[in-house]
This record gives C-alpha cells, sequence and structure tokens, in this order.
C-alpha cells in the first residue's frame, strides 16, 4: 500500500508506543505480575536472620490495635531498610487524616528522612546487587506461623500507586494463601519475585502449612533500572503479541 | 441466616423494646442492660436490617447501643456506621420547633428516641463487604 501522509498525533503514537512503566504500575489497576528478578537462593542463615515474633502492628503503632486484633493472627515482621529515626518518622508519617500502608509511608517521606540499612548482612548485599540504596525506600520481613492469617482488607496509597510492592517468597510452603478479591491466589511458589498490588483490591492471607511463611517486602523506585527492565520484560510476558 | 447482636440499654424501670425485622422475618426483644441477640433470618440478595425501638419512655430516658453485629457469622464492623436512624418524633413535640430535627441521623449506634436503625444489607456478606471496599475510593 502508498504510504499516506497521516495525522501526526496518530504518527506519533504509532511510532512512539514504548512501555511506560507508570502507566503498567499506576494506571492499570493490575493485581499482581511476576517479576524475574534474581536475587539468588535463600539460605538457612538468611531464613534464621528473617524470622521474628515481633509484632507488626505494634510496631508502626497501628491504632485500635486491640478492637480489631481478631483480624490479625501472628502478623510479625522486622524492619531492615528504612527511616533511620524512625520514632521521629511515625510521628510525622501518622498525622494524616487516612492510614496509608508502611510502603506508602517510606515512599512519600523519602527526601524527608535519611534512610539506611538497619544492619548490613549477606541480605542486604543481595538487595543490593539488584537496586542500589538510593533506590530503596522500604525493606522489611513478614513472618506469618503456621494458623497465622490476616483478614481481607484494603491497603491505601498516598501516591496512587498500584502494582508497588515487591514481594519476595523467602519461604513458602503448600498451604500458604494470598487471595485477591475477584482474582482468586496469587500462584506464589518459593523462590518467586512478585509485584504486587495491594492497593486496589481487598485481599488477604492465611497460613495453611506447617512451616513459617516467611515473605522480604521491598518499597523501591520502580525506575531503578533492574526493576524496571523486569516490569517491562514480566508485562511483554504477559500481554504482549505472541509470534508463531 | 444467622444474625447476632450485641445490644446494651439505660434503664430505671423501663427496659427498652426493640422489633428486629428484615423483609420476611420479625422478632421482638426485651433489652436488658446486656443482651445478647441471636436468631435466624429468611434474608433477601437485597435485604434490610432493621431495628426499632418501640417504648421509648421520655420520663426514663431509656437508650438502647449496637455494640456489635454479625451477619452469617461475620462481623461487621466496618459497616455498622453505614446503619442510619430514623427517628418518629412525637407529633406534638415537633410542632412546636421552629426548626425542623434532622429526619435521620447517620451514623447512628444509640438509639435516643422512638425510630427504627435500618442497615442495607446483601448477600452473600463477604461479597457485601469486598465491594464496598473496592468502591471505596478514598
Amino acid at each position: 500500500m502508498k504510504d499516506k501522509k497521516i495525522p501526526k498525533l496518530l504518527d506519533d503514537a504509532i511510532k512512539r508506543n514504548t512501555h511506560d512503566i507508570d502507566v503498567i504500575t499506576k494506571n492499570l489497576k493490575l493485581p499482581w505480575l511476576k517479576l524475574d528478578l534474581d536475587f539468588g537462593v535463600w539460605d538457612e542463615t538468611d531464613i534464621a536472620y528473617l524470622r521474628t515474633s515481633e509484632d507488626w502492628r505494634t510496631k508502626w503503632k497501628f491504632s485500635d490495635v486491640d478492637k480489631n486484633s481478631y483480624q490479625v493472627r501472628n502478623w510479625n515482621g522486622k524492619l531492615l531498610f528504612g527511616p533511620e529515626k524512625f520514632d521521629d518518622f511515625l510521628e510525622l508519617s501518622s498525622a494524616g487524616e487516612h492510614d496509608h500502608d508502611e510502603d506508602s509511608k517510606c515512599r512519600f517521606y523519602r527526601e524527608k528522612f535519611k534512610y539506611g540499612w538497619y544492619e548490613t548482612n549477606t541480605i542486604s548485599r543481595r538487595i543490593n546487587s539488584v537496586i542500589p540504596d538510593n533506590d530503596l525506600n522500604l525493606v522489611n520481613s513478614y513472618v506469618l506461623p503456621p494458623d497465622g492469617y490476616v483478614f481481607p482488607h484494603r491497603d491505601y496509597a498516598i501516591d496512587g500507586m498500584g502494582l508497588a510492592k515487591i514481594y519476595i517468597a523467602v519461604k513458602w510452603s503448600d498451604g500458604n494463601v494470598f487471595g485477591q478479591y475477584g482474582c482468586g491466589d496469587i500462584p506464589i511458589k518459593q523462590g518467586d519475585v512478585f509485584l504486587i498490588n495491594n492497593y486496589s483490591l481487598p485481599h488477604w492471607v492465611r497460613n495453611g502449612s506447617d512451616e513459617d511463611r516467611i515473605v522480604l517486602d521491598i518499597s523501591a523506585n520502580l525506575h531503578s533500572s533492574k526493576i524496571k527492565e523486569s516490569i517491562i520484560r514480566s508485562f511483554k510476558r504477559c500481554f504482549g503479541q505472541v509470534y508463531g | 441466616m444467622k444474625i447476632d447482636i450485641e445490644l446494651r440499654s439505660d434503664y430505671r424501670n423501663t427496659k427498652p423494646i426493640c422489633k428486629i425485622y428484615s423483609k420476611k422475618t420479625t422478632y421482638q426483644v426485651v433489652v436488658d442492660k446486656e443482651q445478647l441477640f441471636s436468631r435466624d433470618f429468611e434474608l433477601d440478595e437485597k435485604d434490610t436490617l432493621n431495628i426499632e425501638f418501640t417504648n421509648k419512655d421520655g420520663v426514663d430516658d431509656n437508650v438502647v447501643y449496637l455494640d456489635r453485629i454479625l451477619v452469617d457469622d461475620i462481623d461487621i464492623q466496618h459497616f455498622i456506621y453505614e446503619g442510619e436512624f430514623f427517628p418518629e418524633y412525637a407529633p406534638d413535640w415537633l410542632k412546636e420547633q421552629k426548626e425542623l430535627p434532622p429526619s435521620s441521623y447517620k451514623p447512628c449506634t444509640e438509639l435516643r428516641l422512638k425510630g427504627t436503625w435500618k442497615l442495607q444489607i446483601k448477600t452473600p456478606i463477604w461479597k457485601m463487604i469486598m465491594e464496598k471496599w473496592i468502591q471505596d475510593e478514598r
């Protein structure tokens, strides 16, 4: 067919429509996306370091902990990277009108406080091999013992994010559930890395296995080069054109 | 479907009486200082849980408190504040008012006037709760 001049807007759209991770992570409201980031294999030393019985809600001074206690059983966690002056950060970040989740608060106040590792070790080095410190907002473990659960709930973000939480299944035995309303369960297997949207849909977790479920949660700048490339590769795998 | 309601009341001599009903099921309960109401209701897919305070005694100043509601064994803690109370003002008292009082109160978990507290419910309850979260645009 003979080339015909087409309107500039359409021409630009056709020629310049590259993948935009802001559109993918914010606008689409995808419930999850499996990433191919390689953090290596988590060994027993890592697992022992991440394991904790520290109550996550107490650590973050959640309001109404007693009133809502029936909704959570043994939701524990350990901070690995975040604001150095954590109490000052909590005071400022808790003053808002609504409860926003911990990842969102750490993103929002990233320039206001000095952030760093609370301890450097093989875990911090392994995460830094993929994501540099200046692109990290929060790194923590979530530990859910057998029979632990978190009721269906929805989290809220200050910054309108969707897909945002990098979720590494360090120890994930059969019987664990991470459900997203209307979408079934996230198909997580031990060692997987997922980008999860905990802001658009009600979701819930339960450990129905006989072992602790241990997850690394990372809030990071998604434009960080390795993350960005992985998001685009994953998106293309899920939604790209399939060639014969 | 089972509905459990934890009620409390204040009174000196006149225990509050409430009619608790859906479209197809009605019960009456005399509310003690602390009262656990637990009954089976026939519920339509879209229904209304009504709690009607029928014997408000202005002299005794009896009051009913709605502390907790479970429908189908699910605590609807987050949605009890969606309930709206429609008071029935005494006609003579109403005529004397220069400014009309509100026709309803929401949120309201203390029934201090004769009237009916209404909560719209949809079954299955777990889905109703999920759908409300999805629609929350805060």
